[in-house]
């Protein structure tokens, strides 16, 4: 959709050795975001602790995105320390355009292109010139112009930011905002690119600016978690950061555990004890809870995992994402062990999913993983409020006080009452070992089935409802995916579409138990389906292989991390698809 | 443990399940459970208010055998189901129980941190130096010089660990040792450690008769500490180091800060749905 | 001092009587659920019996109370010389492949301990009473020696060591 209304535009801030690239950025997004756009932004680092080479990548528009764009329009650099680290996430075109420090020295051979225009803007001289100035502030203050962004809003912003830090730092930053702000060399600059309007949003109604990790923190809280335990672990922590002090509001609490054994094991106990519990982990940590996820599938007590996926195997890459967890969240439990995976799609997604795989949880009496990826947790958003409908699904199916109590009796849907500990003459042993109807440890064959049988059915006779996919379009060629490469398709999608190539998306959210017969259906009169995914492996596209029946012409687009899939990838593999 | 409750006139054999035990006849875990069953009903704890969790192992079989709530977890994590527990139901009274190998050796880590986070739970180990589910393994416990596994034919050649002293150094609050040829001695360490606020360690000398037959001779042997409970660091770890692993007694008991995470008070959601807003 | 010294009346003498007749009943209950447990019926039904005779013994010691108000002491507070009480059998003497002569012997052991232990009573107790009932009860614990003696007179001798068990042991688990 064009009209002078419309904008999208990708801007790059790099700096090192405590620039503050990242804080102007986040003040960006936010500026961006109070001048009524729609917006998402990146971090990119080095791997020291501070001072390190870091990148804040942030997109504009005026619709809302949640993906990022194929390459960048601007890339600011307050110097070029290490930033090679960064040529190949910044993507630049020859129209793009370098602000640079001369200050910095050359502008580096991976970011030169032919034709591309390069603007020497002496950021540091200027901020040195300013008591408590500092460079990053002069280059907020040259996007702000740069965007066509509203100069009173960023005071405030600024106001706020770094009011805590005294007056001369919030006064000094704002008079360095002012001279990158007021710059004659930024006024100069050309761009026929459209710009937003000042405080102009196509969309009416309330924005949020949040990340996928406290996203998913509130679909926890929102579906009744209150209690956690956990071990910090990258890309989980900040989730756990945030949910600790809210639980602790809402008279629950997290507990820092020694390891993640511990904390799944925790999580068991509380959960056991009648709390919604649950904790977050990401690769390494999941794969030291398969051992206690079964135990949690075998003595049917609720929980929750949310699994923040970074690049793998092993240590892998901690701060990138992949989509390679997949596997271990189906497979990784010993035994049979059905159980729920579900996968977060989007920004907003990620409350949805996390509160329906905890309200799942509670009713189906079962371990439920949440696949996040860094991509999602780590990357901040403008969107609208999240705004959504789950099915009405019951609560935990407590037991009353009754004598002859069977906690695993054989049910028709196979869910049984769960007493909580408290309730008299119906307490009960769980165990990791197989059981009778009355909990008892057995080895015979009629109970191994029939405990089996109930904890199987429980999940494959449950309505789950629309919820299992996010479909949207029409098409002879659909997309397939799943987790964060869902923005990414849809984005393509709308490209496609716009074109005249009509494309459905087809992502799955419900991941275990699988939905043949409802993919089936959306798949009728479908000729190619483009399978997209973030694995080396194709995880995703050996799942789909194994549970459904995929009869139109298959392609696969599976890359691994770390550099995010592009929705121009997309577009060119269905457009080649001849 | 609500103070104000009448006790409820409940018997040592109303704590027990109808299931009888598979113990070898001669284990040591039976007086455990007769020690447990006794102390609860001297307690006059309602069933319902009382969880036993248990790892895996011979011992960790009691959760089967008692008719409170109770929970069969996996190897070794039985303190963390339990910390779990009891940080979601801190009106529970939790115990803990499993074998020497299941708490100290997969167990070692959640064991310490345990200790050091006292959190009001009671954890017995029945300590018989073996693994006996898994047919006679050399536990952290066992000496150096025991050469009847075959998986250490000559002797795990490695020193065992003292687990009251284990306990001591990683902090916890309330240290004894019993012995389950004193089934009523027993009991009452188990009583006071109930009592006791905080992370209540009590090692309970377990004989062995299948793997560990010259277990039975420790009744011989054991014989209680001769001085008072300490609750002096230092004494206690003198204490332990100077004895031979086989006396009887609460070592070291002090009040330590208990970990009671949360406080139980919902003041409402306040701003956390509003507060991505815009 | 001697327990039976500590034992001046008659409520306390009851209690303490109950308490070892039924904490032996209870063991030999134990023991009796082990054997079978354990497939060896023959020696389960043996203890069950035991088991029987102890009730039997406490019932009757109750039926004496009658009226009275028996003390409360807590299992750890009755002081008694072995670690349980007399009659009680030792969990640690048993296993799962032992003999009828076996069981009966340490039921003689412990038949035995009871009669001296009420034998001591009648002799040191400060109350006239607790020393009449008490040499009551020594008498009895003579007669189920004696039947216990006869009882083990139809089984072969059988010397301390167990059976052997050509089987190596298992792992349940």
């Amino acid at each position: 959709m064009t009209s002078k209304h419309t904008c999208d535009i990708s801007v790059a801030i790099t700096g090192s050795g405590g620039a503050g690239s990242i804080t102007a950025g986040e003040l960006l997004l936010s500026l961006a975001g109070k001048n009524g756009c729609f917006g998402m932004m990146r971090r990119s680092f080095g791997p020291q602790i501070r001072g390190g080479e870091a990148a804040a990548l942030v997109r504009i528009s005026h619709q809302p995105v949640e993906c990022m764009n194929d390459g960048f329009d601007l890339l600011l650099a307050l110097d070029w320390n290490n930033a090679d680290r960064f040529a190949e996430e910044i993507a630049l075109r020859p129209d793009s355009l370098i602000i640079a420090d001369p200050a910095a020295g050359q502008v580096p051979e991976a970011f030169l292109a032919l034709g591309r225009e390069i603007i020497e803007v002496p950021m540091k001289a200027l901020a040195t010139d300013i008591a408590s100035g500092r460079p990053n502030m002069v280059a907020l203050g040259l996007l702000a112009h740069w965007l066509g962004f509203c100069g009173d809003e960023a005071g405030k912003l600024i106001d706020q930011t770094f009011g805590r830090k005294g007056d001369e730092i919030r006064s000094g930053s704002r008079m360095a905002f002012i001279a990158g702000f007021t710059e004659p060399l930024i006024h100069a600059a050309r761009d026929a690119r459209p710009r937003p309007e000042r405080g102009k949003s196509l969309f009416s109604g309330d924005r949020w600016h949040f990340n996928g990790n406290q996203g998913c923190g509130l679909g926890a809280i929102r579906g009744g978690i209150r209690f956690a335990a956990a071990y910090p672990i990258t890309p989980a922590s900040d989730l756990l950061e945030w949910l600790a002090p809210r639980l602790e509001q809402l008279g629950g609490s997290l507990v820092q555990a020694e390891d993640e054994l511990a904390s799944i094991n925790m999580v068991i106990g509380a959960s056991f004890g009648g709390v919604p519990s649950m904790t977050a982990t990401s690769g390494p940590g999941l794969a030291l809870m398969t051992e206690a996820m079964g135990l949690a599938v075998a003595s049917e007590t609720p929980a929750v995992v949310i699994n923040v996926m970074r690049g793998g195997p092993s240590t892998g890459v901690p701060t990138k994402s992949e989509q390679v967890d997949l596997n271990m969240a189906l497979y990784g439990l010993h035994g049979d062990a059905p159980h729920l995976v579900l996968g977060a799609l989007d920004h907003a997604d990620c409350i949805l999913t996390t509160e329906w795989a905890v309200r799942l949880a509670e009713a189906l009496q079962t371990v439920a993983i949440v696949l996040s990826d860094q991509n999602l947790a780590q990357s901040t958003v403008l969107i609208s409020e999240p705004e959504y409908q789950l099915p009405e699904i019951p609560g935990r199916a407590v037991a009353e006080p009754m004598e002859g109590y069977l906690r695993y009796e054989i049910t028709e849907s196979g869910v049984s009452k769960m007493a909580i500990p408290g309730t008299p003459a119906s307490t009960y042993v769980a165990d990791g070992l197989e059981h009778t109807e009355s909990g008892k440890p057995s080895t015979a064959a009629a109970d191994h089935l029939a405990q089996l049988d109930k904890r199987a059915r429980k999940l494959e006779t449950f309505e789950f409802g629309e919820h299992w996919a996010d479909i949207r379009g029409e098409g002879p060629t659909a997309i397939l995916t799943w987790g964060s490469s869902s923005a990414v398709a849809r984005e393509a999608a709308s490209r496609l579409t716009a074109n005249g190539r009509d494309v459905k998306v087809i992502a799955l959210r419900l991941l275990l138990p699988a939905s043949p017969d409802k993919l089936a259906r959306e798949l009728e009169g479908i000729r190619r389906v483009l399978i997209v995914e973030q694995s080396h492996s194709k995880q995703f596209y050996r799942f789909l292989r194994a549970y459904y029946a995929i009869d139109a012409e298959t392609r696969v687009l599976a890359r691994p991390g770390p550099l995010p899939i592009t929705p121009a990838e997309i577009v060119e593999m269905i457009e080649n698809w001849s | 443990m609500d103070q104000a409750a009448k006790p409820i006139a409940l018997t040592p054999k109303d704590f027990k399940s109808a299931l009888k035990p598979v113990w070898c006849p001669g284990c040591g875990d039976f007086a455990v459970l007769n020690a447990i069953t006794k102390a609860l009903a001297f307690m006059g704890l309602p069933r319902e208010n009382v969880a036993l969790i248990s790892g895996i192992g011979c011992s960790s079989r009691i959760a089967a055998y008692t008719s409170v709530y109770g929970f069969h977890g996996v190897h070794g994590r039985a303190l963390a189901l339990a910390s779990g527990l009891k940080a979601a139901r801190p009106d529970l009274t939790v115990l803990v129980a499993g074998g020497d190998g299941d708490g100290l050796s997969i167990g070692g880590n959640h064991f310490i941190h345990a200790c050091r986070r006292n959190m009001d739970l009671t954890y017995i180990i029945m300590d018989n130096e073996v693994y006996g589910m898994t047919k006679g393994q050399a536990s952290p416990t066992t000496a150096p010089d025991w050469t009847s596994s075959k998986l250490t034919p000559r002797g795990s050649g490695i020193r065992p660990f003292q687990p009251a002293g284990l306990a001591l150094t990683a902090g916890a609050s309330f240290i004894a040792r019993g012995f389950t040829g004193d089934p009523n001695g027993l009991a009452k360490i188990l009583v006071a450690a109930m009592e006791h606020k905080g992370f209540s360690f009590v090692q309970a000398l377990s004989p062995c008769p299948t793997f560990r037959p010259e277990q039975m001779q420790w009744k011989l042997h054991v014989s209680a500490f001769d001085e008072e409970t300490s609750s002096d660091p230092v004494e206690a770890a003198q204490r332990i180091q100077a004895d031979d692993g086989m006396s009887t007694g609460i070592i070291f008991r002090n009040e330590y800060p208990v970990f009671r995470p949360g406080t139980g008070v919902d003041r409402g959601m306040g701003k956390i749905e509003s507060e991505f807003t815009i | 001092m001697s327990l039976a010294k500590k034992i001046t009346d008659l409520d306390t003498f009851l209690t303490y009587s109950v308490a070892l007749e039924e904490e032996a009943a209870g063991r030999h209950d134990e023991l009796a659920d082990m054997m079978e447990v354990h497939n060896n019926p023959e020696v389960a039904g043996t203890f069950r019996k035991l088991a029987h005779y102890s009730r039997l013994h406490a019932q009757e010691i109750r039926d004496h109370s009658k009226g009275r108000t028996l003390a409360v002491i807590a299992p750890w507070d009755f002081g008694w010389e072995s670690m349980e009480g007399p009659e009680t059998a030792d969990i640690s003497d048993v296993n799962y492949m032992m003999t009828t002569t076996q069981a009966l012997k340490i039921a003689m052991g412990n038949e035995q301990r009871a009669h001296d232990f009420y034998h001591e009573i009648s002799k040191l107790s400060p109350d006239e009473a607790v020393r009449a009932l008490a040499a009551e009860f020594a008498d009895e614990e003579k007669e189920h020696l004696e039947l216990l003696a006869k009882w083990l007179a139809k089984y072969p001798e059988s010397g301390e060591e167990m059976p052997f068990d050509p089987d190596p042991a298992h792992m349940p688990e």
